[in-house]
């Protein structure tokens, strides 16, 4: 019982005693994110009781809103990290990196859970959320792949980050079991990325009329698999910037010393991704014959910034910080690319699409203190993990027993 | 230059559209849908029969016990905005201004031979009956609305106000066919603008009326071939756009479009555990054998630079 | 074009003209990321030489010609003809402590021991120690580098030539030198040893790569470059 305590006492509570934990936690940023909270959560609690209306902004017209467009579309792809630095290390070799791997695991699952949460918040009945996987299954259906995928997935993400876990709760044998089936559950998680990142594109297939021909294209699961490989590279650049610069007393010094040079490694494979990428943007309007959609407002100058603007221009930011290790540019490159992922899911889930309807609107408060709710609760998770677990460290008890 | 672009790009548009009123293309997908499906019933709108007096309307409400609307069936002040069917109508008419003057449209569940909500739906919540009705199961549906994305012709509703919602839609009053009754609108029709029937009966109809009526009628069926065949059918004296039907919508279902990219799952369910496997192993081998150089010489290094050196 | 056969040859003709345009580009980008040489401004009017990022440096490595053989203490030894070899600074010493102003070498006849100091380079004003990395007879000393000390660091296995020393037992001091594979492994762990000295902040340290001066150590440790310097080049 004691050890229990003891373990508690260090683990959870940082070694603080609870009264000075509590108090400890009363800063700027968690006052900023309570305020975010009292308003977001209530929100969430109208929509269960009164429908989804009574928050969400979709439409008969338009079902998907802000708030799926922002959860499902933009919040996979950026989840991206884990299977890209798992594949690095252990498919690749690129033993360098590990520092690097188990943040991107946790950002991959932490992501994908979240993922999964607003979707619990978007769905019509979240209660039969598992009926595609137990009750009834439309396998003609390719959100039923992206249903199951998601699932295996985030189950795999677990399997990957479970070392970390164990070691936190001192178990060595399960440690050991976990990191035995590594390479195998890494395997796995490319194929279920490659398939599901893809599956999220191939939805908007069988809406020819509906999406904006500049971005309907039987390319679309190819697009959106290759820009989750360098959207994953991005976040991976800027959640290690941003830990190392607010939370460095959980980073292995180590780490530090070789960072700026992970970080160089990570935006040169980005921007080649990001030059492939361009030109299969480029291939698709010649595979529509959509040249002279280029120049209609305002869809065509809109594609022409996303692909311009935040494709081919971070991606030469990423080429010259690599050529003259200029780090900051490369981790400024990361935002840019970041947002253009971003902009690229919103406009195919939003903008694009019914585009030829009348009246649409976009603006909805409500379900933007409902995303910013959700979005501050996965900040808040995160944080509590890599201020507890060996992520960005290793945990004192273990060594390192492979290499 | 300018010219023959523009003209290029005009035959383009007209092309697709062109293509897509070609019957008889050897796809074998849609081929075999018509085929499987001849006995299913179907219904003919005449546009240039009605007069919009939503009856239709009204029988739809009362056979389906649908709430009572904000404005009265005989309100004709809604013809001022273009409506689209709710959770609370599952059809509404159109007014719309055309090159012939005012005409009038029906718009409902077009129960397409291969409908885009079925194959969206990923609990296989709707089933296309023998009949030909596209029927919706509550006991299934878990509320993702992924059918009302597919649908080309925006016809799916969500009680978006329930906390425990439903997909809204027209059924073709299938429980009223299952027992040889006509459906509620067709019944309740006036004008007779509406036929009921075997499907293969009233295209046979529809051309009979089209050769009859070469100046009234439009010579497309719209419904034949778009979207792989929808069991709803429509005759009209103005090209379809005209009355607010979408003619971009091609002859394939709109299951044919996510063909591709289901038929690649399985390959990289099968290829990527062998290329990936390779990858590992490959470089797995390589870093042994790296590893296996490596000690030698870094025995060889450290004995070097700490024995010879500074004497 | 009224056909699907048109327009799959107007589309297709245009999209597989951009996928060979992409092969043509992907070529040059790769070069491109790769990085640049490093490019030694020439040099008749200014003493100046363009040196590298320092993080451009790790990453990009440093000379190390394969007919030489090398000390520990980053000089290296190339035989000449007979018994005689010349001996010079590396790369990696020459970039470690930037511009060279000048040579302090012992005259013709000293004798050097390897191992043991016997050269030094003035950098900032101040004489930086080298190892000799044979045991032998200063025969010859670089006459240009009296007017010119810069080609040390423009050409420092070449022109920038030390001196020339007699070595009689040259066959048994080799077994003291580094070459081939071992000098790369060598060079390698040093490397590495400078790598962890390197501080988060190297980000914009690492940003000029214009035409600075200063070497790898003073940007490094600052005022604490001397320090550096003679842990690398194992002195003391």
């Amino acid at each position: 019982m004691n050890e229990i305590k003891e373990w508690v006492a260090e683990n959870i509570f940082l070694g603080l005693e609870v009264k000075e934990y509590l108090r400890r936690l009363i800063t700027p940023f968690n006052i900023v994110a309570a305020g975010i909270l009292i308003i977001g959560i209530p929100l969430i609690i109208i929509r269960y009781m009164q429908g989804l209306g009574a928050v969400i902004h979709g439409s008969n017209d338009q079902p998907f809103s802000l708030f799926l467009g922002w959860g499902l579309f933009c919040g996979v792809p950026l989840a991206a990290t884990g299977y890209i630095m798992a594949s690095a290390v252990y498919l690749f070799g690129m033993k360098d990196y590990k520092p690097l791997l188990r943040p991107a695991v946790l950002t991959g699952f932490v992501g994908y859970f979240f993922a999964v949460m607003f979707l619990l918040v978007d769905l019509g009945r979240p209660w039969r959320l598992p009926y595609p996987m137990v009750r009834s299954f439309g396998p003609a259906s390719i959100l039923f792949l992206v249903a199951w995928h998601v699932a295996l997935y985030l189950t795999v993400q677990f399997v990957e980050f479970s070392p970390a876990v164990f070691e936190w709760i001192n178990t060595r044998k399960l440690r050991k079991w976990a990191e035995g089936i590594a390479v195998g559950a890494t395997i796995f998680g490319v194929i279920l990325s490659t398939l599901h990142q893809s599956a999220l594109g191939a939805l908007y297939l069988l809406a020819p009329t509906k999406l904006h021909p500049l971005w309907y294209s039987p390319y679309l699961p190819t697009y959106f698999f290759i820009s989750s490989i360098y959207a994953g590279l991005s976040m991976i650049i800027i959640e290690s910037t941003l830990i190392y610069k607010f939370l460095p007393s959980r980073v292995d010094p180590q780490n530090f010393k070789v960072i700026d040079r992970l970080t160089l490694g990570l935006g040169k494979a980005a921007s080649f991704v990001m030059i492939t990428y361009f030109f299969l943007k480029i291939i698709g309007v010649a595979h529509g014959a959509d040249w002279h959609l280029l120049f209609t407002r305002p869809y065509g100058y809109q594609f022409l910034i996303e692909v311009f603007g935040f494709v081919l221009i971070p991606c030469f930011m990423y080429v010259f910080g690599v050529r003259t290790g200029d780090v900051k540019l490369i981790r400024m490159a990361a935002f840019a690319s970041v947002a253009g992922v971003i902009m690229n899911r919103l406009t195919i889930a939003m903008f694009a699409l019914n585009w030829e309807l009348p009246h649409r609107e976009f603006l909805a408060p409500k379900e933007f203190l409902v995303i910013l709710a959700i979005i501050t609760i996965e900040i808040l998770v995160y944080r509590w993990v890599v201020n507890r677990l060996p992520v960005h460290r290793a945990h004192p008890k273990f060594t390192h027993e492979e290499e | 230059m300018n010219r023959d672009r523009r003209k290029f790009l005009k035959l383009l548009g007209f092309g697709t559209v062109a293509l897509g009123m070609q019957p008889g293309r050897a796809f074998a997908s849609i081929d075999d849908t018509k085929i499987n499906r001849p006995d299913s019933y179907g219904v003919l709108c005449d546009v240039t029969r009605c007069v919009g007096c939503r009856s239709c309307e009204e029988a739809c409400n009362t056979v389906n016990r649908l709430p009572a609307p904000d404005k009265p069936f005989d309100d004709y002040a809604v013809f001022e905005e273009k409506r689209r069917p709710t959770s609370k109508a599952f059809t509404v008419v159109n007014q719309y201004q055309t090159s012939k003057g005012t005409l009038f449209r029906k718009i409902q569940c077009n129960h397409c031979l291969e409908p885009a909500c079925a194959t969206a739906c990923l609990v296989h919540a709707y089933q296309k009956m023998p009949e030909g009705s596209v029927i919706w199961d509550e006991k299934l549906c878990i509320g993702c609305r992924y059918c009302m994305h597919a649908c080309p012709f925006y016809v799916p509703a969500f009680e978006y106000e329930s906390p425990v919602p439903r997909i809204r839609k027209c059924t073709l009053c299938y429980d009223r066919i299952h027992i040889g009754q006509l459906p509620g609108c067709v019944e309740a029709c006036p004008m007779e603008a509406l036929i009921f029937g075997k499907r293969s009966d009233l295209i046979r109809i529809a051309r009979e009326r089209i050769r009859k009526g070469p100046d009234k009628y439009l010579d497309h069926i719209y419904g034949e071939l778009e979207a792989g065949g929808t069991s709803w059918m429509y005759l009209s004296s103005v090209p379809f756009h005209e009355i607010g039907l979408n003619t971009s919508v091609g002859t394939y279902p709109m299951a044919e479009y996510t063909r591709g990219f289901l038929s690649s799952v399985p390959l990289v369910l099968v290829i990527w555990p062998a290329l990936l496997g390779s990858f590992y192993a490959f470089t797995k081998r390589n870093s042994e054998i790296k590893k296996h150089n490596d000690g030698a010489r870094r025995e060889e290094v450290k004995n070097s630079v700490h024995t010879k050196g500074v004497e | 074009m009224q056909s699907l056969f048109d327009l799959l040859t107007y589309t297709k003709g245009i999209e597989y003209i951009i996928a060979v345009s992409f092969l043509v580009v992907f070529v040059w980008f790769w070069k491109f990321a790769k990085g640049g040489e490093m490019v030694t401004v020439a040099v008749e009017r200014e003493e100046r030489v363009r040196v590298p990022g320092v993080l451009e440096n790790l990453i990009g490595g440093f000379l190390l010609p394969r007919e030489y053989f090398y000390h520990q203490g980053h000089t290296w030894v190339k035989p000449v003809e007979g018994d005689v070899v010349a001996i010079g600074l590396d790369d990696f010493s020459q970039k470690l402590v930037g511009r060279i102003e000048g040579i302090k070498v012992p005259s013709v006849g000293t004798l050097l021991k390897q191992g043991e100091k016997g050269l030094s380079v003035i950098v900032n004003s101040i004489p930086v120690d080298l190892l000799a990395p044979v045991d032998g007879e200063v025969i010859a000393v670089n006459p240009a580098l009296q007017e010119t000390p810069g080609k040390i660091n423009r050409d420092p296995y070449g022109e920038g030539w030390l001196v020339r020393v007699r070595a009689p037992r040259f066959r048994a001091n080799r077994s003291g030198l580094f070459s081939g594979e071992l000098a790369k492994m060598w060079l390698d762990e040093v490397r590495g040893r400078l790598m962890t000295r390197l501080s988060p902040a190297l980000g914009t340290v690492a940003l000029d790569a214009g035409p600075a001066v200063s070497g790898i150590a003073e940007r490094v440790a600052g005022e604490k470059w001397n320090d550096l310097v003679k842990e690398f080049l194992m002195v003391e």
